[in-house]
């Protein structure tokens, strides 16, 4: 069985990931050249290869710390909370490729090879999302509320 | 299943930070088994059981709805 990250990498993820999606979205922007251009360098692609890199990653890594990290006490029903969310996010991942795909089949001038590619890293980080966002609500928020 | 988790831990004046405590599950766990809305596994009952000096029987009752 796979073992979890401990607790505290759950505020490492939640720091990271938006700040290598930041760094990402700066390369896109292209601040990242403005930046090379400002201190007089001429050639930026390296410096964007490695933010891009960097931000990617850091993303990734944040994502993965987020999904992976232990509760304070991971105890019986958080495991099978766990197990649900992934079953949920699954679902809504299958359930989005299938629309995804009949509607590509549907359009007359059907996306190229990157658009399909977005389409999929896309249907792969909803899923992650999904994960994320419905384990933590259940477990930090509909309880609680349950209890009042 | 019904239980009578709530009556037996507020009959001993137990929080539910301190029956948590005592079983080494979280706040979150036995907020859901007073609810009803998590079954616990056998182990965790028989240990909710042995913290209210009582049988399993006592604190979990089947429903009608069980049986189906």
């Amino acid at each position: 069985m796979l073992k979890l990250l401990p607790n505290h990498f759950k505020k490492i993820g939640l720091f990271v990931a938006p700040l290598g999606l930041l760094l990402w979205v700066a390369m896109q922007k292209g601040l990242i050249s403005d930046i090379t251009l400002y201190f007089g360098l001429s050639n930026s692609t390296p410096l964007n290869i490695i933010t891009a890199i960097v931000g990617l990653l850091s993303f990734l890594f944040g994502i993965y710390a987020m999904a992976f990290s232990k509760e304070k006490i991971e105890d019986e029903m958080i495991k099978n909370i766990r197990l649900e969310s992934f079953r949920t996010a699954a679902l809504i991942q299958i359930i989005l490729i299938t629309t995804g795909l009949i509607l590509v089949g549907l359009m007359k001038e059907p996306p190229k090879d990157a658009g399909m590619m977005l389409f999929f890293i896309a249907a792969i980080i909803i899923f992650w999302f999904t994960y994320i966002i419905r384990f933590n609500y259940i477990v930090h928020f509909r309880i609680f509320k349950n209890d009042k | 299943m019904i239980n009578s988790v709530k009556s037996n831990r507020k009959l001993q004046g137990v929080t539910q930070e301190e029956l948590a405590q005592a079983l080494k599950v979280s706040r979150q766990t036995i907020i859901s088994i007073e609810s009803s809305r998590y079954i616990p596994s056998t182990v965790l009952a028989i240990k909710i059981a042995m913290f209210f000096n009582k049988t399993v029987e006592e604190i979990f009752e089947l429903e009608r709805i069980d049986f189906d």
